[in-house]
Protein backbone atom coordinates (compact mmCIF):
# COMPACT_ATOMS: atom_id res chain seq x y z
CA UNK A 1 0.00 0.00 0.00
CA UNK A 2 2.96 2.30 0.69
CA UNK A 3 3.90 2.00 -3.00
CA UNK A 4 0.46 3.09 -4.13
CA UNK A 5 -1.01 -0.35 -4.70
CA UNK A 6 -4.69 -0.82 -4.08
CA UNK A 7 -4.61 -4.10 -2.19
CA UNK A 8 -7.46 -6.59 -2.20
CA UNK A 9 -6.96 -9.12 0.58
CA UNK A 10 -8.90 -12.36 0.13
CA UNK A 11 -9.28 -15.05 2.76
CA UNK A 12 -11.86 -17.64 3.70
CA UNK A 13 -11.57 -16.40 7.30
CA UNK A 14 -13.78 -13.32 7.58
CA UNK A 15 -12.61 -12.64 11.14
CA UNK A 16 -9.01 -12.42 9.95
CA UNK A 17 -10.05 -10.00 7.21
CA UNK A 18 -11.91 -7.85 9.72
CA UNK A 19 -8.85 -7.79 11.96
CA UNK A 20 -6.68 -6.76 9.00
CA UNK A 21 -9.09 -3.96 8.09
CA UNK A 22 -9.19 -2.74 11.70
CA UNK A 23 -5.41 -2.69 11.95
CA UNK A 24 -5.00 -0.64 8.76
CA UNK A 25 -5.35 3.13 8.65
CA UNK A 26 -8.79 4.27 7.54
CA UNK A 27 -7.31 5.94 4.49
CA UNK A 28 -5.44 2.80 3.37
CA UNK A 29 -6.28 1.59 -0.14
CA UNK A 30 -7.37 -1.81 1.12
CA UNK A 31 -10.47 -3.84 0.47
CA UNK A 32 -11.30 -7.33 1.59
CA UNK A 33 -13.07 -10.29 0.06
CA UNK A 34 -14.16 -13.51 1.73
CA UNK A 35 -13.06 -16.17 -0.72
CA UNK A 36 -11.99 -19.81 -0.87
CA UNK A 37 -9.10 -20.01 -3.33
CA UNK A 38 -10.10 -23.54 -4.34
CA UNK A 39 -13.52 -22.32 -5.50
CA UNK A 40 -13.05 -21.26 -9.13
CA UNK A 41 -16.38 -19.44 -9.34
CA UNK A 42 -15.65 -17.46 -6.19
CA UNK A 43 -12.16 -16.54 -7.42
CA UNK A 44 -13.51 -15.44 -10.80
CA UNK A 45 -16.22 -13.34 -9.17
CA UNK A 46 -13.71 -11.54 -6.94
CA UNK A 47 -11.38 -10.86 -9.86
CA UNK A 48 -14.29 -9.52 -11.91
CA UNK A 49 -15.14 -7.09 -9.11
CA UNK A 50 -11.50 -5.95 -8.94
CA UNK A 51 -11.36 -5.11 -12.63
CA UNK A 52 -7.84 -4.17 -13.67
CA UNK A 53 -5.30 -6.50 -12.12
CA UNK A 54 -1.57 -5.85 -12.08
CA UNK A 55 -0.28 -8.22 -9.42
CA UNK A 56 -1.41 -11.53 -7.98
CA UNK A 57 0.19 -12.82 -4.78
CA UNK A 58 -0.68 -16.47 -4.19
CA UNK A 59 -0.31 -16.55 -0.44
CA UNK A 60 -2.94 -19.07 0.72
CA UNK A 61 -1.41 -22.06 2.40
CA UNK A 62 -1.93 -24.60 5.15
CA UNK A 63 0.64 -26.78 6.88
CA UNK A 64 -1.49 -29.86 7.24
CA UNK A 65 -0.93 -32.75 9.58
CA UNK A 66 2.54 -33.54 10.89
CA UNK A 67 2.95 -37.21 10.06
CA UNK A 68 5.19 -39.62 8.22
CA UNK A 69 4.98 -40.39 4.52
CA UNK A 70 2.45 -43.09 3.80
CA UNK A 71 0.44 -42.47 6.97
CA UNK A 72 -1.75 -39.52 6.02
CA UNK A 73 -5.28 -40.12 4.74
CA UNK A 74 -6.04 -39.12 1.17
CA UNK A 75 -8.63 -36.65 2.43
CA UNK A 76 -6.09 -34.91 4.64
CA UNK A 77 -3.43 -34.82 1.93
CA UNK A 78 -5.95 -33.52 -0.59
CA UNK A 79 -6.80 -30.63 1.75
CA UNK A 80 -3.16 -29.53 1.70
CA UNK A 81 -2.82 -30.06 -2.05
CA UNK A 82 -6.00 -28.16 -2.84
CA UNK A 83 -5.10 -25.05 -0.86
CA UNK A 84 -1.35 -24.99 -1.53
CA UNK A 85 -1.38 -26.09 -5.17
CA UNK A 86 -4.79 -26.18 -6.81
CA UNK A 87 -5.49 -22.74 -5.36
CA UNK A 88 -2.43 -21.31 -7.09
CA UNK A 89 -3.44 -22.95 -10.36
CA UNK A 90 -6.98 -21.60 -10.22
CA UNK A 91 -6.11 -18.10 -9.07
CA UNK A 92 -3.25 -17.76 -11.57
CA UNK A 93 -5.32 -18.98 -14.48
CA UNK A 94 -8.21 -16.66 -13.68
CA UNK A 95 -5.84 -13.76 -13.03
CA UNK A 96 -3.84 -14.14 -16.25
CA UNK A 97 -7.09 -14.15 -18.22
CA UNK A 98 -7.74 -10.67 -16.80
CA UNK A 99 -4.17 -9.38 -16.71
CA UNK A 100 -2.60 -7.22 -19.37
CA UNK A 101 1.00 -7.22 -20.48
CA UNK A 102 3.33 -6.23 -17.67
CA UNK A 103 1.51 -8.01 -14.89
CA UNK A 104 3.21 -10.02 -12.20
CA UNK A 105 2.49 -13.15 -10.19
CA UNK A 106 4.31 -13.99 -6.98
CA UNK A 107 3.79 -17.43 -5.50
CA UNK A 108 4.55 -17.81 -1.81
CA UNK A 109 6.35 -21.14 -1.51
CA UNK A 110 8.56 -21.99 1.46
CA UNK A 111 12.18 -22.63 2.32
CA UNK A 112 10.99 -26.15 3.00
CA UNK A 113 10.81 -26.71 -0.76
CA UNK A 114 14.43 -27.80 -0.33
CA UNK A 115 13.89 -30.39 2.37
CA UNK A 116 11.28 -30.86 5.09
CA UNK A 117 11.65 -33.98 7.19
CA UNK A 118 9.08 -32.82 9.76
CA UNK A 119 6.25 -31.77 7.47
CA UNK A 120 6.74 -33.89 4.36
CA UNK A 121 3.33 -33.32 2.80
CA UNK A 122 3.56 -29.56 3.15
CA UNK A 123 7.07 -29.70 1.73
CA UNK A 124 5.90 -31.72 -1.28
CA UNK A 125 3.39 -29.03 -2.15
CA UNK A 126 6.04 -26.34 -1.87
CA UNK A 127 8.41 -28.27 -4.12
CA UNK A 128 5.51 -28.43 -6.55
CA UNK A 129 5.00 -24.66 -6.35
CA UNK A 130 8.59 -24.12 -7.48
CA UNK A 131 8.13 -26.36 -10.52
CA UNK A 132 4.81 -24.69 -11.30
CA UNK A 133 6.40 -21.25 -11.01
CA UNK A 134 9.12 -22.12 -13.52
CA UNK A 135 6.66 -23.56 -16.03
CA UNK A 136 4.30 -20.58 -15.73
CA UNK A 137 7.20 -18.14 -16.05
CA UNK A 138 8.30 -19.72 -19.31
CA UNK A 139 4.80 -19.81 -20.69
CA UNK A 140 3.89 -16.21 -19.85
CA UNK A 141 7.25 -14.68 -20.66
CA UNK A 142 6.18 -13.55 -24.11
CA UNK A 143 3.03 -11.99 -22.69
CA UNK A 144 5.21 -9.83 -20.48
CA UNK A 145 3.89 -11.37 -17.28
CA UNK A 146 6.50 -12.22 -14.69
CA UNK A 147 6.05 -15.24 -12.45
CA UNK A 148 8.34 -15.76 -9.47
CA UNK A 149 8.26 -17.32 -6.02
CA UNK A 150 9.31 -16.32 -2.54
CA UNK A 151 10.53 -18.98 -0.13
CA UNK A 152 10.01 -17.79 3.44
CA UNK A 153 11.75 -19.36 6.37
CA UNK A 154 9.93 -19.25 9.71
CA UNK A 155 7.48 -16.34 9.77
CA UNK A 156 5.60 -15.10 12.80
CA UNK A 157 2.09 -16.17 11.72
CA UNK A 158 -0.65 -18.38 13.09
CA UNK A 159 1.06 -21.33 11.35
CA UNK A 160 3.72 -21.13 14.06
CA UNK A 161 1.14 -21.68 16.78
CA UNK A 162 1.14 -25.41 16.04
CA UNK A 163 4.81 -25.73 16.95
CA UNK A 164 6.01 -27.44 20.10
CA UNK A 165 8.06 -25.61 22.71
CA UNK A 166 11.12 -27.50 21.52
CA UNK A 167 10.54 -26.33 17.96
CA UNK A 168 10.05 -22.74 19.09
CA UNK A 169 13.31 -22.90 21.01
CA UNK A 170 15.03 -24.21 17.90
CA UNK A 171 13.70 -21.32 15.80
CA UNK A 172 14.75 -18.83 18.46
CA UNK A 173 18.24 -20.28 18.25
CA UNK A 174 18.67 -20.34 14.47
CA UNK A 175 16.99 -17.00 13.67
CA UNK A 176 18.50 -13.77 14.92
CA UNK A 177 15.31 -12.70 16.66
CA UNK A 178 12.96 -15.67 16.42
CA UNK A 179 10.53 -16.13 13.52
CA UNK A 180 10.68 -13.22 11.09
CA UNK A 181 7.86 -10.67 10.82
CA UNK A 182 5.56 -10.96 7.76
CA UNK A 183 6.82 -7.57 6.60
CA UNK A 184 10.05 -9.29 5.55
CA UNK A 185 8.14 -11.31 2.99
CA UNK A 186 6.09 -8.30 1.94
CA UNK A 187 9.35 -6.56 1.08
CA UNK A 188 10.42 -9.49 -1.10
CA UNK A 189 7.06 -9.40 -2.89
CA UNK A 190 7.38 -5.66 -3.29
CA UNK A 191 10.71 -6.14 -5.06
CA UNK A 192 9.41 -8.85 -7.40
CA UNK A 193 6.39 -6.65 -8.20
CA UNK A 194 8.54 -3.62 -8.99
CA UNK A 195 9.53 -2.78 -12.57
CA UNK A 196 13.06 -3.93 -11.78
CA UNK A 197 11.95 -7.10 -10.05
CA UNK A 198 9.74 -8.09 -12.94
CA UNK A 199 12.88 -8.72 -14.97
CA UNK A 200 13.32 -11.81 -12.80
CA UNK A 201 11.42 -14.77 -14.20
CA UNK A 202 10.78 -18.17 -12.71
CA UNK A 203 13.01 -17.53 -9.71
CA UNK A 204 12.72 -18.66 -6.12
CA UNK A 205 13.78 -15.91 -3.73
CA UNK A 206 14.71 -17.60 -0.46
CA UNK A 207 14.20 -15.33 2.55
CA UNK A 208 15.28 -17.37 5.53
CA UNK A 209 18.27 -15.63 7.17
CA UNK A 210 20.45 -18.28 5.56
CA UNK A 211 19.07 -21.16 7.61
CA UNK A 212 18.94 -23.28 4.46
CA UNK A 213 22.71 -22.88 4.26
CA UNK A 214 23.14 -24.96 7.38
CA UNK A 215 23.23 -22.33 10.10
CA UNK A 216 21.73 -24.75 12.56
CA UNK A 217 24.88 -26.83 12.26
CA UNK A 218 27.01 -24.17 13.93
CA UNK B 1 29.94 -53.58 -1.96
CA UNK B 2 28.15 -54.06 -5.26
CA UNK B 3 28.69 -57.49 -6.71
CA UNK B 4 29.78 -59.02 -3.41
CA UNK B 5 26.38 -60.61 -3.01
CA UNK B 6 23.06 -60.71 -4.72
CA UNK B 7 20.99 -57.60 -4.19
CA UNK B 8 17.25 -57.94 -4.17
CA UNK B 9 15.18 -55.55 -6.26
CA UNK B 10 11.55 -54.50 -6.39
CA UNK B 11 9.92 -52.15 -8.90
CA UNK B 12 6.67 -50.38 -8.09
CA UNK B 13 4.94 -47.31 -9.40
CA UNK B 14 3.28 -45.68 -12.35
CA UNK B 15 3.93 -48.45 -14.83
CA UNK B 16 5.32 -46.13 -17.48
CA UNK B 17 7.77 -48.86 -18.47
CA UNK B 18 10.78 -46.64 -17.75
CA UNK B 19 11.65 -48.14 -14.36
CA UNK B 20 11.08 -51.61 -15.72
CA UNK B 21 13.43 -50.91 -18.63
CA UNK B 22 16.11 -49.77 -16.19
CA UNK B 23 15.52 -52.75 -13.91
CA UNK B 24 15.85 -55.11 -16.86
CA UNK B 25 19.30 -53.75 -17.55
CA UNK B 26 20.19 -53.73 -13.85
CA UNK B 27 19.88 -57.47 -13.59
CA UNK B 28 22.35 -57.74 -16.47
CA UNK B 29 24.96 -55.45 -14.88
CA UNK B 30 25.22 -56.94 -11.42
CA UNK B 31 23.86 -59.79 -9.49
CA UNK B 32 20.47 -58.25 -8.91
CA UNK B 33 17.53 -60.53 -8.44
CA UNK B 34 13.87 -59.63 -8.54
CA UNK B 35 12.23 -61.51 -5.73
CA UNK B 36 8.65 -61.63 -4.60
CA UNK B 37 8.99 -60.59 -1.00
CA UNK B 38 11.00 -58.13 1.05
CA UNK B 39 12.83 -56.60 2.61
CA UNK B 40 14.54 -55.49 -0.59
CA UNK B 41 17.95 -53.91 -0.99
CA UNK B 42 16.65 -51.61 -3.69
CA UNK B 43 13.11 -50.43 -4.36
CA UNK B 44 12.64 -48.50 -7.59
CA UNK B 45 9.61 -46.24 -7.75
CA UNK B 46 8.36 -45.27 -11.18
CA UNK B 47 7.21 -41.66 -10.86
CA UNK B 48 7.48 -40.80 -14.54
CA UNK B 49 5.17 -37.98 -15.56
CA UNK B 50 2.81 -38.26 -18.49
CA UNK B 51 4.09 -36.29 -21.47
CA UNK B 52 1.15 -34.21 -22.60
CA UNK B 53 1.47 -30.58 -23.66
CA UNK B 54 -1.44 -28.32 -22.73
CA UNK B 55 -1.26 -24.54 -22.60
CA UNK B 56 -1.67 -23.24 -19.06
CA UNK B 57 -4.76 -21.26 -19.96
CA UNK B 58 -6.33 -24.29 -21.65
CA UNK B 59 -5.85 -26.61 -18.67
CA UNK B 60 -9.07 -27.78 -17.07
CA UNK B 61 -9.37 -28.60 -13.39
CA UNK B 62 -9.65 -32.23 -14.52
CA UNK B 63 -6.34 -31.95 -16.38
CA UNK B 64 -4.70 -30.58 -13.25
CA UNK B 65 -6.16 -33.38 -11.18
CA UNK B 66 -5.03 -36.11 -13.58
CA UNK B 67 -1.57 -34.73 -14.34
CA UNK B 68 -0.64 -33.27 -10.95
CA UNK B 69 -2.79 -33.94 -7.90
CA UNK B 70 -3.53 -37.63 -8.51
CA UNK B 71 0.12 -38.52 -9.36
CA UNK B 72 1.32 -36.63 -6.28
CA UNK B 73 -1.06 -38.52 -4.03
CA UNK B 74 -0.06 -41.77 -5.72
CA UNK B 75 3.63 -40.98 -5.23
CA UNK B 76 3.12 -40.39 -1.52
CA UNK B 77 1.42 -43.77 -1.23
CA UNK B 78 4.09 -45.53 -3.29
CA UNK B 79 6.93 -44.08 -1.24
CA UNK B 80 5.19 -45.13 1.97
CA UNK B 81 4.92 -48.63 0.54
CA UNK B 82 8.53 -48.57 -0.67
CA UNK B 83 9.77 -47.71 2.81
CA UNK B 84 8.12 -50.82 4.16
CA UNK B 85 9.41 -52.94 1.28
CA UNK B 86 12.96 -51.68 1.62
CA UNK B 87 13.38 -52.39 5.27
CA UNK B 88 15.31 -50.22 7.72
CA UNK B 89 18.52 -49.91 5.73
CA UNK B 90 17.35 -50.28 2.15
CA UNK B 91 17.77 -47.93 -0.74
CA UNK B 92 14.94 -46.15 -2.55
CA UNK B 93 15.33 -44.91 -6.09
CA UNK B 94 12.78 -42.54 -7.56
CA UNK B 95 12.59 -42.55 -11.34
CA UNK B 96 11.13 -39.26 -12.52
CA UNK B 97 11.32 -36.62 -15.19
CA UNK B 98 12.95 -33.27 -15.82
CA UNK B 99 9.59 -31.49 -15.93
CA UNK B 100 10.40 -29.74 -12.63
CA UNK B 101 13.02 -27.67 -14.45
CA UNK B 102 10.14 -25.80 -16.01
CA UNK B 103 8.54 -26.94 -19.22
CA UNK B 104 6.16 -24.61 -21.00
CA UNK B 105 2.74 -26.17 -21.57
CA UNK B 106 3.50 -28.75 -18.88
CA UNK B 107 2.65 -26.90 -15.69
CA UNK B 108 0.91 -29.79 -13.87
CA UNK B 109 3.79 -32.14 -14.63
CA UNK B 110 6.29 -29.48 -13.51
CA UNK B 111 4.46 -29.29 -10.20
CA UNK B 112 4.21 -33.06 -9.77
CA UNK B 113 7.88 -33.52 -10.60
CA UNK B 114 8.77 -30.71 -8.18
CA UNK B 115 7.00 -32.52 -5.38
CA UNK B 116 8.92 -35.69 -6.23
CA UNK B 117 12.25 -33.89 -6.02
CA UNK B 118 11.34 -32.37 -2.68
CA UNK B 119 10.25 -35.72 -1.29
CA UNK B 120 13.33 -37.45 -2.65
CA UNK B 121 15.53 -34.98 -0.80
CA UNK B 122 13.57 -35.19 2.43
CA UNK B 123 13.38 -38.96 2.77
CA UNK B 124 16.98 -39.48 3.80
CA UNK B 125 16.53 -36.92 6.58
CA UNK B 126 13.23 -38.41 7.68
CA UNK B 127 14.21 -42.01 8.00
CA UNK B 128 17.96 -42.56 8.27
CA UNK B 129 19.64 -44.90 7.43
CA UNK B 130 17.18 -45.29 4.55
CA UNK B 131 18.69 -43.68 1.47
CA UNK B 132 16.77 -42.17 -1.40
CA UNK B 133 18.13 -40.95 -4.72
CA UNK B 134 16.54 -39.86 -7.96
CA UNK B 135 17.07 -40.73 -11.60
CA UNK B 136 15.85 -37.89 -13.83
CA UNK B 137 15.04 -38.66 -17.45
CA UNK B 138 13.47 -36.48 -20.14
CA UNK B 139 9.70 -36.23 -19.88
CA UNK B 140 9.37 -36.59 -23.64
CA UNK B 141 9.64 -40.29 -24.54
CA UNK B 142 11.21 -39.37 -27.89
CA UNK B 143 14.17 -37.84 -26.05
CA UNK B 144 14.91 -41.05 -24.16
CA UNK B 145 17.46 -43.34 -25.78
CA UNK B 146 18.55 -46.91 -25.03
CA UNK B 147 21.89 -45.49 -23.93
CA UNK B 148 20.12 -43.46 -21.26
CA UNK B 149 18.52 -46.61 -19.86
CA UNK B 150 21.93 -48.29 -19.80
CA UNK B 151 23.39 -45.33 -17.90
CA UNK B 152 20.40 -45.24 -15.58
CA UNK B 153 21.01 -48.89 -14.71
CA UNK B 154 24.70 -48.22 -13.97
CA UNK B 155 23.77 -45.34 -11.68
CA UNK B 156 21.03 -47.37 -10.01
CA UNK B 157 23.56 -50.06 -9.30
CA UNK B 158 25.94 -47.53 -7.78
CA UNK B 159 23.42 -45.95 -5.44
CA UNK B 160 22.00 -49.32 -4.42
CA UNK B 161 25.41 -50.48 -3.29
CA UNK B 162 26.29 -47.26 -1.49
CA UNK B 163 25.82 -46.54 2.18
CA UNK B 164 26.42 -42.81 1.83
CA UNK B 165 24.81 -41.55 -1.38
CA UNK B 166 21.52 -39.89 -0.55
CA UNK B 167 19.33 -37.11 -1.95
CA UNK B 168 21.07 -37.06 -5.33
CA UNK B 169 19.34 -35.93 -8.48
CA UNK B 170 21.06 -37.83 -11.26
CA UNK B 171 20.25 -36.35 -14.65
CA UNK B 172 20.34 -38.82 -17.50
CA UNK B 173 19.57 -36.58 -20.41
CA UNK B 174 22.69 -36.04 -22.50
CA UNK B 175 23.44 -32.81 -20.63
CA UNK B 176 20.13 -31.21 -21.64
CA UNK B 177 19.70 -29.90 -18.10
CA UNK B 178 22.79 -27.77 -18.65
CA UNK B 179 20.91 -25.74 -21.22
CA UNK B 180 21.28 -22.28 -19.71
CA UNK B 181 17.62 -21.97 -18.84
CA UNK B 182 17.69 -25.20 -16.91
CA UNK B 183 20.86 -24.72 -14.89
CA UNK B 184 19.84 -25.00 -11.27
CA UNK B 185 22.44 -24.63 -8.61
CA UNK B 186 20.30 -26.01 -5.82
Amino acid sequence: MEDGWHVVAADRDSDALDALARSSPGSAPLSTEVMDVTDRCAVAAVLDRIGTLDLLVNNAGIAGKRCAIGTISEVEFRDVLRVNLLGIFIASQEAVRRMGSGGAIVNIASASYLVSPNVPHYGMTKGAVVGLTRSMALEFRRRGISVNAVGPGAIDTTMQSALSDEQRAHLARIYSDGPMPPAVIAAAVRYLASPEGRRARGQMLLVDEGTSLGIDLW
Amino acid sequence: MVGARSLSLKVIGNGSGVAEAIAGRLTDIHDFVETGHGPFDLVMIDAVDEARSIRFLDLSDENFERLCLAPTIRLERMVGMARRLAGPSGSLLLVGTDAFLGKPESAPQAAAAGSMIQLGRSLGRMHPPVRCNMLILPIEPARRSPGMFDDAARLASAVAGSETLCGLRLFIDGAAHLDSRYVDHR
